[in-house]
């Protein structure tokens, strides 16, 4: 009796926490599939009240708009220039760095890990003004590089605890082995720590990616002339001359979110990988 | 053996190298650079370099009306940004912890807010506040709550509670998150235990959930209250401080005056305070925690 009881609200409760999400869903969603739908309309039907729901024949002259009357193409293209590049500079300092404090004993090493999850909380516009001094000082403003160095600075601190993470869980042993067979400690990290953890590598990589991808502030401050702008700072300074031109906006906005969303894929794959492989060694 | 361990040390610091020097010529240069900015006087557009003057700037500060209005702005904005996405965050939280079909599915739909560039979700929201064509208008004079449209963003009574829905919206999928991978590290057995002893949903959650879960909610908080004082994109984006100055928070204020006016000092003087707000947040913060925890001990 009292068994059935705990059944009956086990399954009311399974069914209040479905609907509620069901509507926190629509509700987190229903912006997105606003964009979309928006960015495939004609004026007319931007520019309406009440709100066309959906394009009657869906067109595709608001990215045409986008391509062929605006500069964001070339943003788009600095954007993944400066994303790739963080993307190497920062896994290339973050890996050895992450190695060093998973498999060297050394003086200072404690002090280093805890100075990194504390920049972690050093607010980004406190050192916006120096980072600017100091770029136009070193003759770097408005330059891929000064984006560059600053988005890899940004993302060092979680990329090195995480690779670090991923670097714990291969056992020294077979590193130990390497060394008396006469490798180097490069080599025997080159050949034995990293390729296992190439899935953790690669998540790393995407999330640098996506935070450089996506960063506005510093962009917005270090770039100064119109060819050098990023995505998202161009999305900002598209506008209308009489009035905003909604439409093009949302296709831009569709473009800047298409390599995370593809990104993401990415990342869940390789963190579900990371995840099992840990669980299978484990 | 020795010769090996010094070869060891070498190659330690070698491998660590680049990351110190990038971290600190980055991030603890700035830091101790804005700290010193806010004691000179520096027009970086015309000066050859700062000048110290003291305490000016800050004493500049207390004067200075739209600073009092952006200090107000910014703490109204982050507690009701913090509060509200603590407790959308935590209700999502509890739903996803129940299992039910789909579960996975909704948990990983949910996060979409939080990928997005927030210049994106700033410009999404901006089109659907418009006055004259913005979906939220019309749903709401559909549903019978508004009589008339709204000029949401443009506003000075509602213009501080858009931004503040905006934030929160995206804020709520990395909270969940957070808090979800708290509740699942509840131990089951305390959950056992609560309904023997005849505790109700309620209890369970007052007297179960939350004591246990305190060291990740107080770091949820601390983080969160760091970043959403810090916040500058949405806002600049969606009204850029105004209208008059409703919506000027202190690092978009501060962005203002070191980009259009031009003075570096003053600019870091602000940053400075938002510098002193959020350590103090932090120590409230560590100061309730420990409080709470001695007073359940």
């Amino acid at each position: 009796m009292g068994s059935s009881v705990i059944m009956r609200e086990e399954r009311r409760k399974r069914w209040i926490a479905f609907l509620v999400m069901l509507l926190v869903l629509l509700i987190m969603l229903f912006p997105f599939a606003w964009m979309i739908s928006t960015s495939i309309k004609t004026s007319q039907e931007i520019y309406v009240r009440p709100p066309v729901w959906m394009p009657k024949s869906p067109t595709f002259e608001n990215y045409q708009h986008v391509f062929n009357s605006t500069q964001f193409p070339r943003h788009f293209l600095n954007s993944a220039i400066v994303g790739i590049g963080t993307t190497c500079v920062a896994l290339c300092i973050a890996i050895t760095s992450a190695y060093s404090l998973s498999r060297l004993r050394f003086r200072g090493r404690q002090i280093y890990g805890v100075w990194l999850l504390y920049t972690q909380v050093l607010p980004h516009v406190f050192m916006l003004l120096p980072l600017f001094l100091l770029m136009s000082r070193l003759g770097l403003l408005n330059s891929y590089w000064s984006l560059i160095i600053t988005y890899s600075t940004i993302c060092l601190p979680f990329s090195i605890w995480m690779l670090k993470g991923y670097f714990d869980t291969t056992p020294p042993d077979l590193e130990d082995a390497a060394r008396i067979d006469g490798c180097t400690r490069i080599q025997a990290m080159w050949r034995i720590v990293i390729p296992p953890s190439i899935p953790g590598i690669a998540a790393v990589a995407i999330y640098v990616f996506i935070v450089a991808w996506q960063e506005f502030l510093f962009a917005l401050t270090l770039t100064r002339t119109e060819s050098m702008r990023t995505v998202t700072v161009s999305l900002s300074m598209l506008r209308g001359d009489i009035r905003v031109l909604w439409g093009p906006i949302m296709a831009a906005s569709v473009l800047t979110v298409l390599p995370v969303a593809i990104a993401f894929v990415f990342v869940s794959k390789s963190l579900v990988q990371g995840l099992t492989m840990g669980a299978v060694k484990g | 053996m020795k010769h090996r361990d010094i070869q060891e040390r070498k190659t330690a610091y070698v491998l660590i190298l680049p990351g110190i020097i990038a971290t600190s010529l980055l991030i603890l240069y700035p830091f101790g650079s804005a700290i010193y900015l806010g004691f000179t006087e520096y027009s970086w557009a015309f000066d050859e370099s700062p000048r110290f003057v003291g305490l000016q700037n800050y004493t500049r500060l207390l004067f200075d009306r739209v600073f009092g209005v952006a200090l107000q702005n910014s703490l109204v904005y982050t507690f009701f940004v913090v509060i509200l996405q603590f407790v959308f965050g935590f209700g999502v939280a509890l739903c996803v912890n129940v299992s039910f079909p789909g579960r996975n599915f909704f948990r990983g739909l949910t996060l979409i807010p939080w990928l997005v560039p927030t210049v994106v979700a700033a410009l999404i929201w901006r089109w659907m506040y418009s006055f004259e064509f913005g979906i939220i208008n019309h749903f709401l004079s559909t549903a019978g709550i508004l009589r008339a449209a709204v000029d949401w963003l443009g506003n000075r009574r509602t213009a501080l509670l858009a931004v503040i829905v905006v934030d929160v919206w995206k804020a709520i999928p990395f909270m969940a998150v957070m808090l979800l991978a708290g509740l699942q590290s509840v131990s089951r057995e305390l959950y056992d235990v609560a309904k023997i002893d005849g505790c109700n949903i309620y209890q369970e959650f007052r007297y179960v959930t939350l004591p246990s879960m305190k060291g990740i909610i107080v770091t949820a908080l601390i983080l969160r209250t760091i970043w959403t004082l810090n916040r500058f994109d949405v806002i600049y984006l969606m009204t850029a401080g105004g209208p008059a100055n409703a919506t000027q928070i202190l690092p978009t204020y501060a962005y203002v005056v070191a980009f259009s006016s031009f003075n570096m000092g003053k600019a870091a003087a602000i940053t400075g305070v938002l510098m002193v707000l959020m350590t103090i947040a932090t120590i409230g913060y560590f100061r309730i925690a420990h409080r709470s925890k001695s007073v359940s001990l």
